[in-house]
């Protein structure tokens, strides 16, 4: 009842946000491939994070809001029409021009993937988090996000083969 | 690590190099303030729909208790409340189901939508009829032109103090209280978007029936739910039937009743008419902080005129020397104080003023029971 004074509780947060908002919004980019996309995901996100935010422990914030983070990832890819996914699975050519910056294609190749590998392989190796944390971020069993990532893994090294074989790497 | 993954890592970290983030921390700050008053201001146009409908139901009591040929209960104006009101602990009993006879009440949900979603029912009937074992077997049936109509049933035993949830379909919950209840409110934690509600009491029964239909469907609409439903005295009564400290207050020309109740873990003001009513917050949420800075706004026509700003908050038992510094610049403005039964001090501060001025406390200063001098804002 009795926490911190308002002014108090949105200056902590509002320095949270300077320090943590680009991380996220970057994390935010891999998992939707959308820049204006990932900028309104993290102000989502973080707007649920204030509200909540007498609840979030301190050195807890990333983690809290990394979380909503990806469940409104999640929330928004499943709100989206149906897309066709038969080919997510199978190794597809690049159909971008060769010109097209490379810092990006990594982008195009997550997009490629199954939402929950996309999800495991960016919190993983971007973001570093251990099996055990990414598992319990995404509500799912460490077996799941070694599947996961085994497969995302699988598919990507095709992709990086063709592409490679294309010369667009 | 292999290659792969090293490559993965490589990659990832140069295609989000050049992402940087667009959020400004000082605006999202403000935009949580206003989610937050929207929050409470939501549930305040919901009680409000209520009340208004309470306001005819007075006739429709008033009338069927005179068919009864007893003396017809009616509200009474509440006293003119004093600066720093102290309200003396209410020792009525709580509301309880006596009589035993069939009834039923018809809500209309005709214009219960809400943003892009229906109803769930056009008409909602809630029917009470006494068995042999004393209980008043409940049936509620919802319908809607084209659909099945969707029933369910319930038992409630005579001499009940409590009150009863129903749930019918994933976006509609009645609310059975024992007595007449002049207006009710149901409180829920689950994200069930905008709700619409309506009260009735259901002739003859000594129930009264709280419709209240969600925008957003949940699987289990009663989980969690608590409720609170004023009687014709005035007296605010909560889930299990026990009276909610509240007291009635008035301020810069409004009035309202300010309460606070643990059970259902919410404070709030809860007005009748006029521009306070309606307005609540979680006890969790709430803080002596909350006094300070901008208030909850309730304001006319588009740009904004002739707005009423309000700031609560309750102060915790032993509380003395309250003083607040009210916005110089809005001179039509006032504050009071009530200390409730259980000693907790309610805190309510209200002016009318343009936009530019819905700031409404600028300072408090008070003892707290420890005795410690306690100065919040400037």
């Amino acid at each position: 009842m009795f926490g911190s004074p308002t002014p108090t509780r949105d200056a902590a947060f509002a320095e949270f946000v300077r320090t943590s908002s680009r991380s996220l919004t970057r994390t935010a980019y891999l998992l939707c491939g959308d820049r204006a996309l990932a900028d309104d995901l993290v102000q989502e996100a973080l707007l649920k994070t204030y509200l909540a935010w007498r609840r979030v422990r301190p050195g807890e914030a990333t983690g809290y809001t990394r979380r909503v983070l990806v469940n409104l990832n999640i929330d928004r890819w499943r709100r989206r029409p149906p897309v066709p996914t038969e080919l997510t699975e199978q190794p597809v050519a690049d159909k971008g021009p060769a010109q097209v910056d490379d810092r990006d294609q990594i982008v195009r190749l997550l997009a490629g993937l199954p939402t929950q590998q996309r999800r495991v392989l960016v919190l993983r190796y971007f973001d570093d988090l251990s099996e055990a944390a990414t598992a319990e971020l995404l509500g799912i069993s460490i077996g799941a996000v070694k599947s996961a990532s085994s497969r995302g893994l699988a598919a990507l090294r095709q992709h990086y083969q063709m592409a490679d074989e294309g010369g667009l790497r | 690590m292999n290659d792969l993954e090293e490559l993965l890592r490589t990659d990832l970290a140069r295609a989000a190099e050049p992402i940087d983030s667009g959020v400004d921390a000082d605006e999202l700050v403000e935009a949580g303030h206003r989610v937050r008053r929207s929050r409470t201001m939501r549930v305040g146009a919901g009680l409000t729909a209520v009340l208004v409908t309470a306001a005819g139901l007075g006739l429709v009591v008033a009338t069927a208790v005179g068919r009864g040929s007893q003396a017809p209960v009616l509200a009474t104006p509440s006293p003119t409340p004093s600066v720093t009101a102290s309200v003396t602990p209410s020792t009525s009993a709580s509301p309880t189901i006596t009589s035993a006879t069939a009834g039923k009440a018809t809500f209309d949900l005709t214009d219960f939508g809400m943003n892009k979603a229906d109803a769930p029912f056009d008409q909602l009937v809630v029917a009470a009829e006494p068995t042999s074992t004393g209980t008043l077997a409940i049936t509620i049936i919802g319908s809607k032109p084209g659909h099945a109509d969707q029933k369910a049933t319930a038992q409630v035993e005579a001499g009940r103090t409590s009150a009863t949830f129903v749930g019918l379909g994933k976006r509609a919950v009645v609310t059975l209280v024992p007595g007449t209840a002049a207006n009710a409110s149901l409180f829920t934690d689950l994200n069930v978007g905008g709700r619409v509600s309506d009260t009735k009491v259901i002739p003859g029964t000594g129930l009264s029936a709280l419709v209240t239909v969600f925008e957003r469907g949940v699987a289990e609409p009663t989980k969690g739910a608590g409720v609170i439903w004023q009687t014709v005295d005035g007296l605010l009564h909560s889930t299990s039937g026990a009276e909610v400290p509240s007291a009635e207050v008035s301020v810069a020309g409004e009035s309202a009743r300010i309460y606070r109740s643990e059970e259902i873990g919410v404070l709030g003001l809860w007005g009748r008419e006029g521009k306070l009513g309606g307005t609540s917050m979680a006890i969790k949420d709430a803080e002596p902080g909350d006094l300070i800075g901008g208030g909850l706004g309730h304001c006319g026509e588009v740009p904004p005129t002739g707005c009423t700003w309000s700031n609560f908050t309750a102060l915790p038992p032993g509380t003395t020397n309250l003083q607040l510094t009210l916005n110089p610049k809005a001179p039509d403005s006032g504050w009071t104080s009530a200390t409730l039964s259980d000693g907790w001090v309610m805190v309510l501060a209200v002016n009318h003023s343009s936009k530019e001025t819905s700031t409404v406390v600028v300072s408090a200063d008070y003892v707290d029971a420890s005795g410690k001098a306690v100065h919040l804002g400037k």
